[in-house]
């Protein structure tokens, strides 16, 4: 087999797209449920434990050069309670994969096309990923730093376009229901965020792990910063009240962008999507792949 | 069972090469001409002409058809009739006054000299003979290229002589480090091929993964550069897109090997190959080159617009209209769709019917004598496209589409991957037919897999898109100033990145 060598960036990378993407259409939802007006509190809340988590990940990986989440489970735990964890930590990866790419299914089938079962999309989408997965960690790295560089320009600007919808009065009055809805908001945020680590499983392919705790901070921070948008927009433009009730309100962002010719601009959202979940599916089941490989 | 068939192969092809290579020149010289003319056959091209001095006898024989007769006589014939009154002893290769003068000593160089163009000549009484390069045939001479046409730049292309496109790169890049490998291929054919490098500049693994591959060639003929091409390219992975670029033009080709890219020159083709060869490499016109920075930057820009749009413009025209209506404005739904009106099929049949058309036209086209062409292609896009609108068989929305999309295809400035993109159109349209804008980005995303996954020689398809490489951006979507540009490309270049020194 030929030596896999990635460059940290590539990594961290991999890592941005998959939980931003999903974050974006499955998760904001849940955040806006619970903390409604006050999201963008529980996001700023998340900061700091969001950064432990990228900097526990980097820092176990540059402990451990090499080796991989199950490699140095075994070795931090012993060989067979270290196994138990990696287990878990399968199914967690299994239970990510799924949920992202049974999230896109179903954003398709409810938003876009809803006469076409959601089989053919899943998979369409599985088949898509396991070619991915054939051609190669290095393979995956370099696709999914053409996505992301496509997905950013795409993000910004619907961002702006759908600045003139923006009332940022609906973010009054603030915390008026104390700590505690703010808090339930974060633990999906946090949750989100953990999911960071499955770079632990590519981690030991990085050809230079200089300053990688750094760099995964940073890639935290990018991160929550991602999120700013979105959460604070989707609440400056329906309202708390209504945004709860939203499905895909993300989605319905920009589809309800109207600027003179510019209008429905779905596409965007769609393309944003399906390569972004392409990116988390294939991510994580390249880390299942090789996870069950090391593990048995 | 394979090995046993090897084992009792090798040994036996081995006896017959010993054979071959123990035949020597015979001394008697009546005995040599009757065995050449045996081997040649008595009524062929193979000719003889005698000598006759006053102490010596010596013969010249050339395969008349592949001799320049002008350097023979003047050459060849003329200083040795002034030197009749010598003996053999003095007769030498020295007053011989041809190119290229070389010793054989057995009777296969003979043969392969002869074949080559030379004259040899053959002495009474001695076991040696010399072989003159009097290499000639009819030849094209030097004209500007009919394939890649340019506004501004040289005009010059290759011909089908090996030596002279050799000497084409040489006059461009004067350097001793430019290294020339001449190999010869082909059992039947012998073509002599070129291997061309600058030594510093390109990578070693990459020049000697080239000779290598080229060595493992077993074939019996090349009539074209693309033998070889199929031959070294990667075998591990199928992929339509082209991995060896080709160019007809000798400034292409010396611009590539600067680049550390490494050339191979094929006899009998005006048409040379270089690798490693990337996606960027075939959506450049050298003219990016020869009109200033800005212009071109924004041609080049412009370039990659079309020939993704040459890529997805069906798919996407299709997808929208038949599952996402709801995306299009809606002045402009009414009027496509108003035009439409009693068109009898689905706009996924409409659409492929009308590309599939074209492609006929276009097939048609090449095919077909200079004159007659124009006249098929105003038949096929005027007559055909209107009467087909005008009979309500197409919708106009579809002719714009489809003219659209062909005129974006033409503006690839390499015809390869041209080709590649009109395979690539029908698998997105059907793709889009089936499942909509899901179709589309499905199949986009596999293709942008599929890109990632190839390799050119050990050099990353994408590169420098991906892999990022911050110097070599400055000649991916735009062209920085020259001034500018200060360093080849990483992953093809070896260390020696510094263009200026």
């Amino acid at each position: 087999m030929e030596k896999i060598s990635i460059t940290k960036i590539q990594a961290l990378m991999l890592g941005i797209t998959s939980i931003t993407v999903t974050g974006h259409l499955l998760f904001i939802p849940v955040i806006i449920v619970h903390a409604g007006r006050d999201s963008w509190i529980s996001l700023l809340l998340a900061t700091i434990p969001a950064m432990l988590i990228g900097f526990t990940v980097a820092l176990l990986s540059q402990r451990y050069q090499g080796y991989s989440m199950v490699e140095y489970s075994q070795i931090i735990l012993g060989k067979w309670f270290g196994k138990l964890v990696v287990f878990i930590f399968l199914f967690y990866f299994f239970h990510e994969a799924t949920i992202s790419i049974r999230g896109l299914g179903e954003f398709y089938t409810s938003a876009v096309t809803p006469r076409t079962p959601i089989m053919v999309f899943l998979i369409a989408m599985l088949v898509l990923a396991g070619y991915a997965v054939r051609c190669g960690l290095e393979v995956i790295a370099r696709t999914n730093q053409v996505i992301l560089v496509t997905l950013i320009p795409i993000g910004i600007l619907a961002s702006a376009l759908t600045h003139k919808d923006k009332d940022y009065r609906n973010f009054l009055p603030i915390l008026e229901d104390s700590f505690g809805p703010v808090w339930d908001g974060t633990l999906p945020i946090i949750s989100l965020y953990s999911s960071i680590f499955v770079l632990s499983m590519i981690f030991p392919f990085v050809n230079d792990t200089k300053q990688l705790k750094r760099y995964s901070i940073i890639t935290m921070i990018i991160l929550i910063m991602m999120f700013v948008g979105p959460v604070t927009g989707v609440v400056a433009i329906y309202g708390a009240e209504r945004a709860q009730g939203l499905y895909f309100p993300t989605f319905l962002t920009l589809r309800d962008i109207e600027i003179g010719a510019l209008q429905r601009l779905d596409i965007l959202g769609i393309l944003l999507w399906s390569l972004g979940s392409f990116s988390k599916v294939t991510l994580f089941l390249y880390a299942i792949v090789l996870a069950i490989a090391q593990l048995f | 069972m394979f090995k046993l068939r090897n084992k009792t192969k090798q040994p036996f092809s081995q006896n017959t090469k010993n054979l071959e290579e123990q035949q020597t020149i015979l001394s008697e010289l009546d005995e040599n001409i009757k065995k050449y003319k045996e081997i040649f056959g008595d009524k062929s091209d193979f000719s003889v002409r005698y000598i006759q001095g006053d102490s010596f006898k010596l013969a010249i024989v050339y395969i008349a058809s592949l001799v320049e007769k002008d350097i023979l006589d003047q050459h060849v014939i003329k200083p040795l009739n002034n030197q009749l009154q010598q003996s053999t002893d003095t007769i030498d290769k020295i007053i011989l006054s041809t190119n290229k003068i070389k010793d054989l000593t057995n009777q296969e160089d003979v043969i392969k000299h002869l074949l080559q163009g030379h004259s040899v000549i053959l002495y009474d009484g001695k076991t040696m003979a010399y072989a003159a390069d009097t290499e000639g045939g009819e030849r094209r001479p030097v004209s500007e290229s009919t394939t890649e046409t340019i506004v501004r730049g040289p005009r010059e292309s290759f011909n089908e002589s090996i030596m002279t496109n050799i000497g084409l790169i040489r006059k461009r890049i004067k350097t001793p480090k430019l290294k020339v490998n001449k190999k010869t291929i082909g059992k039947e054919s012998n073509t002599s091929i070129a291997v061309l490098s600058i030594d510093g500049i390109a990578k070693t693994e990459i020049v000697e993964e080239v000779i290598t591959r080229i060595d493992k060639i077993k074939i019996d003929g090349i009539l074209e550069s693309l033998y070889i091409e199929e031959l070294i390219e990667d075998p591990k992975r199928y992929t339509p897109f082209p991995t060896v670029f080709n160019s007809e033009r000798p400034d292409r080709i010396a611009a590539g090997l600067l680049e550390g890219r490494i050339a191979i020159l094929v006899d009998g083709t005006p048409v040379a190959l270089l690798v490693p060869a990337t996606m960027g490499l075939f959506l450049t016109s050298n003219e990016d080159y020869y009109q200033r920075y800005d212009i071109s930057s924004l041609m080049k820009l412009l370039r990659g617009f079309c020939f993704l749009l040459s890529i997805v413009l069906p798919g996407l025209y299709v997808g929208l209209l038949t599952y996402h209506q709801e995306m299009i404005p809606t002045p402009l739904l009414v009027a496509v769709t108003g035009q439409r009106e009693g068109v009898p099929f689905g706009i996924a049949i409409e659409i492929a019917i009308m590309e599939l058309t074209f492609e006929i036209l276009r097939e048609a086209g090449i095919r077909l004598p200079k004159t007659v062409g124009a006249a098929v292609s105003i038949v096929g896009g005027l007559v055909l496209g209107q009467a087909a609108v005008e009979a309500g068989l197409v919708g106009q929305a579809t002719v714009i589409a489809v003219a659209l999309t062909a005129i974006c295809s033409f503006t690839a400035p390499s015809y390869n991957i041209a080709i590649t993109a009109r395979m690539i159109r029908f698998i997105l349209l059907l793709l889009s037919a089936v499942l909509g804008a899901f179709g589309l980005i499905f199949g986009l995303l596999f293709l942008l897999v599929h890109l990632n996954s190839i390799r050119s020689f050990s050099v990353p398809y994408m590169s420098p898109l991906v892999p990022f490489h911050k110097e070599d951006w400055k000649d991916l979507f735009i062209r920085v100033p020259w001034r500018y540009m200060k360093q080849r490309p990483d992953e093809i270049t070896n260390d020696n990145q510094n263009r200026k020194r």
